[in-house]
């Protein structure tokens, strides 16, 4: 049976939803675990074991990110950094601590080349395609960040990056079963097989690396 | 009029959903915004692909006939609603079936 992880969820303080309650309706869903990554403003240490915890930094200057890197790493199992801005990007990818760099695209561009591609290559960081835009927004801003993670995806697809899909969810209402996941990512250009590893063997990869460090170093000690 | 023969009537699929929200909600609004849904998606030509009806909905769970050919993409536009009349909700397949009686008794 295939394990489906999602690396991109939002709890309270952040927003309404209880952390053990979206465990609960994630778990319903197909979901084998659900790692919460607040906002680094709202970040908190979670109650619960269980769930994965996680942060998704966000910086407004390249010396911040690395500052924010510096604290929170050896705080939380998921680093994710709320991608955008072209030069945090390129922090983002030029970093082996960070995991992953959720929707590198902002409103006017895709935010990635081929050289941060490399970049990302090289660290081996994944990148995250939050799909949350496409039940929030309709029209001309929704084709328009739709064509930019086209754009992404064939940059990613090039390079061989690792990707990983993401609701973004903000309330419970936002997450959605790793079928709809599959079925929306075809919109991006996805086939089944690309979809399901973004969903399960990716994610289960981060994992395994970022808790098999923890377990070293603790040897180590 | 006579009844197609089999060869030539459209493959269909009934496909079970439910709904998440502190709202019950009538059918008349679902249809609505799932068409409204499917336009926004998809256009009136995708709409026009789908084959899609609505068979019931009592509020939390619903049925739908849609082309075999096309329930991923109805499955797409079923998580791409985002709410009914300003009340958030959340839908999700629960399964799909090749016959409605199917349908009823294995998702309903």
């Amino acid at each position: 049976m295939v394990e489906y992880y999602d690396l991109c969820i939002h709890s309270r303080p952040e927003c309404t939803d209880s952390p053990e309650r979206l465990k609960l309706l994630s778990n319903k869903y197909g979901f084998t675990n659900i790692a919460i990554t607040n906002h680094s403003t709202y970040w908190q240490p979670l109650e619960s074991t269980d769930i994965i915890l996680g942060i998704e930094l966000v910086a407004k200057s390249a010396q911040m990110l690395r500052n924010l890197i510096n604290i929170y790493r050896d705080k939380v199992t998921i680093l994710a950094v709320h991608g955008g801005d072209e030069r945090i990007n390129r922090v983002a990818c030029s970093d082996s601590r960070v995991d992953v760099l959720i929707h590198p695209e902002s409103g006017t561009s895709n935010g990635l080349n081929h050289t941060l591609a490399k970049f990302a290559k090289r660290n081996d960081v994944a990148i995250g395609f939050s799909l949350d835009y496409l039940w929030r927004h309709r029209g001309y801003y929704r084709a328009k960040l739709l064509s930019l993670q086209r754009k992404n995806f064939s940059i990613c697809r090039k390079f061989a990056l690792k990707i990983v899909l993401t609701s973004g969810a903000l309330s419970l209402y936002d997450l959605k079963a790793p079928r709809e996941v599959e079925a929306l990512s075809r919109y991006i250009g996805m086939d089944g097989t690309e979809s399901e590893s973004a969903l399960s063997t990716i994610p289960r990869t981060i994992l395994n690396k970022r808790l098999k460090g923890v377990k070293s170093d603790k040897e180590h000690l | 009029m006579k009844v197609l023969p089999p060869t030539l009537r459209d493959s269909v699929r009934y496909m079970a959903f439910e709904v998440i929200s502190d709202k019950i909600i009538n059918a008349r609004d679902m249809k609505n915004e799932i068409l409204s849904a499917t336009t926004s998606l998809l256009g009136d030509v995708g709409l026009t692909g789908l084959g899609f009806e609505l068979i019931s909905f009592d509020g939390q769970k619903g049925l739908l006939r849609c082309r075999r050919s096309h329930t991923e993409d109805v499955r797409s536009v079923l998580a791409t609603i985002f709410n009914v009349k300003m009340y958030r909700l959340s839908v999700r397949v629960v399964g799909v079936s090749g016959t409605l009686a199917g349908a009823k008794e294995k998702y309903l």
